[in-house]
């Protein structure tokens, strides 16, 4: 019975598929340990800002009264700080999407919000957002990451005395 | 010396017949019969020539034995060895195949082989960082990067909390030092407008807010009014009055009821 252990020619083949295999299980190792979804569900909230406040200077922000529906209550802090006195909600959506696919969402006044979530573990959220107006013009394109826990809020100027704002929010699915 | 000898050694050949040298030469060597060996020994004895001849064969002898005797061991070692070493081939070639002539590597061919190793290693270690960065989550830190390549009308990038707008080469460690925390990290952020970032006091994420000019914000009233003539489309007046509603400078603040 012959052997022919040849030495040399695989030994940087050896090399190299070590250490491949040995960094490749180390990412994974640490994909899997970082406790990402792969499914998050986004929920978007369309807001109407009306009555411009009067700039009253005098006034914190946090003393300013404001209306805003039982809806977006959780975002009232937040709201107080737009020049606006009455907020509304327009609609509310939710989508489930899956991690690193861009998906596309009509909001109701025919604005369009195209996003596709990147990462999402405990704690932080990454997100690109492309919004659109009803002409198809870009409102806003930003890639962001936010607290998990929280709320992003993006709004702009319909006219001189209105706004429109949306709410982020993403939560992870069956965790 | 030696030369001596063998000379003196052919004067008594020539001096002794051939007959007679060969008697000698057969008796120093214990070749004789008993007949012989009395042929011999009476020949020694009565001619110095044959009594020299054999003591010199026996010198010669003797300093053959000396030089037999002494190369035995070296020789004997050296074939133990040599049978060894076949033996160890033999039992190598079993187990390992036969002995190849390898052919002779040269420098070159050995750099290229280390450069294979470390191209291997390096490119396996590359792999390797980018699946953990694609598998791990960005940077937290704040980054600004320049907008999409060719101009882009009434976009500019995101200008948070009083960053100047000529000053988007700044590093993202400055940044970082400056805001310490941030709930809203953002990579890159480009607008139709003037952008705002509304910071929360409660610590929560700050609010982006677009300032798109009036004109770009009731678009949808100008093109919907678009009238189409014969040199293409024109807008009505009553949308050009609405554009002198809003100068440049007010544009900014939405105005107050």
């Amino acid at each position: 019975m012959m052997f022919q252990i040849s030495t040399r020619a695989p030994l940087s083949h050896r090399f190299f598929l070590s250490v491949v295999v040995t960094l490749l299980y180390a990412a994974i190792a640490r994909a899997d340990h970082g406790d990402t979804a792969d499914t998050i569900k986004l929920s978007i909230r369309t807001i109407h800002a009306s009555d411009p406040s009067t700039g009253d200077s005098t006034k914190s922000s946090s003393e300013r009264f404001v209306r805003v529906d039982n809806d977006i209550r959780d975002l009232a802090s937040k709201l107080s700080q737009l020049p606006f006195e009455n907020f509304q909600l327009i609609s509310s959506k939710e989508e489930v999407v899956t991690l690193k696919n861009r998906d596309s969402l009509k909001l109701s006044n025919g604005h369009s919000l195209t996003f596709r979530p990147m990462y999402m573990d405990e704690k932080k959220v990454g997100l690109w957002l492309n919004w659109r107006d009803e002409q198809g013009d870009e409102i806003l394109n930003t890639r962001v990451h936010f607290d998990a826990s929280d709320s992003v809020l993006t709004g702009t100027d319909c006219s001189h005395d209105k706004g429109l704002i949306l709410a982020i929010k993403a939560a992870p699915v069956g965790r | 010396m030696n030369e001596k000898n063998y000379n003196r050694s052919q004067d008594r050949y020539q001096q002794l017949s051939e007959k007679q040298a060969f008697l000698i030469s057969r008796f120093c060597d214990g070749e004789c019969s008993c007949i012989s060996a009395n042929r011999a020994k009476r020949l020694i004895a009565s001619n110095q020539a044959a009594q020299s001849l054999l003591e010199e064969l026996q010198d010669l002898k003797q300093e053959c034995s000396q030089l037999l005797l002494a190369q035995p061991q070296t020789s004997t070692n050296l074939w133990d060895r040599i049978e060894a070493r076949i033996e160890q081939e033999e039992y190598a070639a079993r187990f390992l195949g036969a002995r190849r002539v390898e052919e002779h590597r040269t420098s070159t061919r050995e750099w290229l082989s280390m450069r294979h190793v470390v191209m291997g290693g390096l490119s396996g270690a590359a792999i390797a960082v980018a699946l953990i960065t694609v598998a791990s989550r960005p940077s937290q830190l704040l980054t600004f990067s320049a907008p999409a390549a060719g101009p882009v009308i009434g976009q500019q990038l995101v200008q948070p909390a009083g960053i100047n707008a000529t000053n988007t080469a700044r590093t993202r460690n400055s940044f970082a030092s400056a805001r310490p925390h941030n709930p809203l990290e953002v990579d890159w952020m480009r607008a139709n407008g003037s952008l705002k970032l509304i910071p929360d006091p409660s610590g929560s994420s700050a609010i982006i807010w677009v300032r798109r000019p009036p004109a770009r914000a009731t678009r949808k009233n100008t093109d919907a009014q678009l009238i189409p003539t014969p040199l293409g489309l024109a807008a009505p007046n009553s949308v050009l009055r609405e554009s002198r509603q809003y100068p440049l400078d007010e544009r900014r603040q939405p105005s107050a009821k």
